[in-house]
């Protein structure tokens, strides 16, 4: 484990051009990055090169990061963002969410328990919705970092996480009774 | 929350292989075409500061030696063999003491003595006195003859006052 002093020395360094530093900040945050991409992809390659270009785009913009926020959740936010660009090579059309589910109600997130065998729905579940429930229940990123990695509103993020709870809870119900 | 610990399966982490490979990458994107041309570029600077200084002493000390050689040569020959004489005149002068004293034994000889200084205290003030004269190098054709017969009158005066001395040179 390292603290975040180290990290912010780690910062400076790598803004300095010191590739041992750059090391440190990716064996700390590669593990955490990988296995939260490779929730959205099955290809391991596909996974990899998502991680390989985060930590890239972030060595070149480092000096950028003011530090207001975790390198994590800066990490984290490129890495979405190379992965939402590749999507969208495959999607013709992006609908935000955004205004859509400001409106909703949060009760579904107190009826919620977890199931290991919901593991197997959550990839049945959209991008977004998706990426809410893993960054805010799994990685514990507050509503307002997940907002900011995945530029939608801090509501947005909170409707998000609970239209996702449900549908996880209805399918897995269904899922339950046919067995 | 969920435990990411529980959460995450072990076939969901990089492997060792997956995360060298991922590294290998990334270091080849990042270091090689910054770090290396940053480097060199900063080497190249560094040795073209050296060589440039190098150059720099060569051609001052160069440049000098020149100038003051052209300054030499542009002296007027008259002042140039003002310089000759005096330089030879200082260098018997500096034996002239030690014959005084080591070969001075009779009155007779010490009244040879004084007398032949009163003559060099002489010749100097005549040779300080047209040199004064001759001090911007522009010189009548007489004022440089008398110069040079002054010089070797003080010459022979010396030179004879070292004969005298016995004086091993």
């Amino acid at each position: 484990m390292h603290t975040i002093t180290d990290e912010q020395q780690w910062i400076k360094k790598t803004g300095e051009g010191d590739h041992r530093a750059f090391k440190k900040l990716y064996e700390a945050h590669v593990v955490s990055l990988f296995r939260f991409l490779r929730q959205y992809s099955e290809n391991t390659a596909q996974v990899e090169d998502w991680v390989q270009r985060a930590f890239i785009k972030a060595y070149h913009n480092i000096v950028s990061f003011k530090g207001t926020s975790r390198f994590s959740t800066w990490l984290f936010t490129i890495a979405l963002n190379e992965m939402k660009s590749d999507f969208r090579r495959t999607k013709s059309v992006i609908l935000s969410m955004d205004g859509f589910y400001e409106q909703r109600g949060e009760s579904e997130e107190e009826q919620f328990v977890w199931s290991d065998s919901m593991k197997v729905l959550l990839r049945e579940l959209d991008e977004q919705k998706r990426s809410v429930f893993l960054l805010f229940e799994v990685e514990g990123y507050s509503h307002a970092e997940i907002a900011s990695m995945l530029n939608i509103g801090e509501n947005a993020s909170r409707t998000l996480l609970c239209r996702a709870k449900q549908q996880l809870r209805t399918q897995w119900e269904c899922m339950e009774k046919a067995v | 929350m969920i435990q990411p610990e529980t959460f995450y399966e072990d076939n969901e982490h990089p492997g060792t292989s997956s995360k060298h490979r991922m590294w290998k990458h990334i270091q080849r994107e990042t270091r090689t075409p910054g770090g290396s041309v940053f480097f060199i570029a900063d080497g190249r600077s560094f040795i073209y500061g050296i060589a440039a200084a190098v150059i720099l002493y060569f051609t001052s000390v160069g440049a000098y030696t020149t100038i003051m050689r052209s300054l030499e040569n542009a002296k007027p020959e008259i002042l140039r063999l003002d310089e000759a004489y005096q330089s030879a005149i200082e260098d018997f002068e500096k034996i002239v003491p030690q014959v005084a004293y080591s070969s001075a034994t009779s009155d007779r000889e010490r009244n040879y003595l004084e007398v032949r200084k009163e003559q060099l205290q002489k010749i100097d003030a005549a040779i300080t006195a047209l040199r004064k004269e001759i001090g911007g190098g522009d010189v009548s054709p007489l004022a440089r003859k008398q110069l040079r017969q002054l010089y070797v009158l003080k010459l022979t005066v010396l030179q004879e006052l070292v004969d005298k001395g016995e004086i091993e040179l």
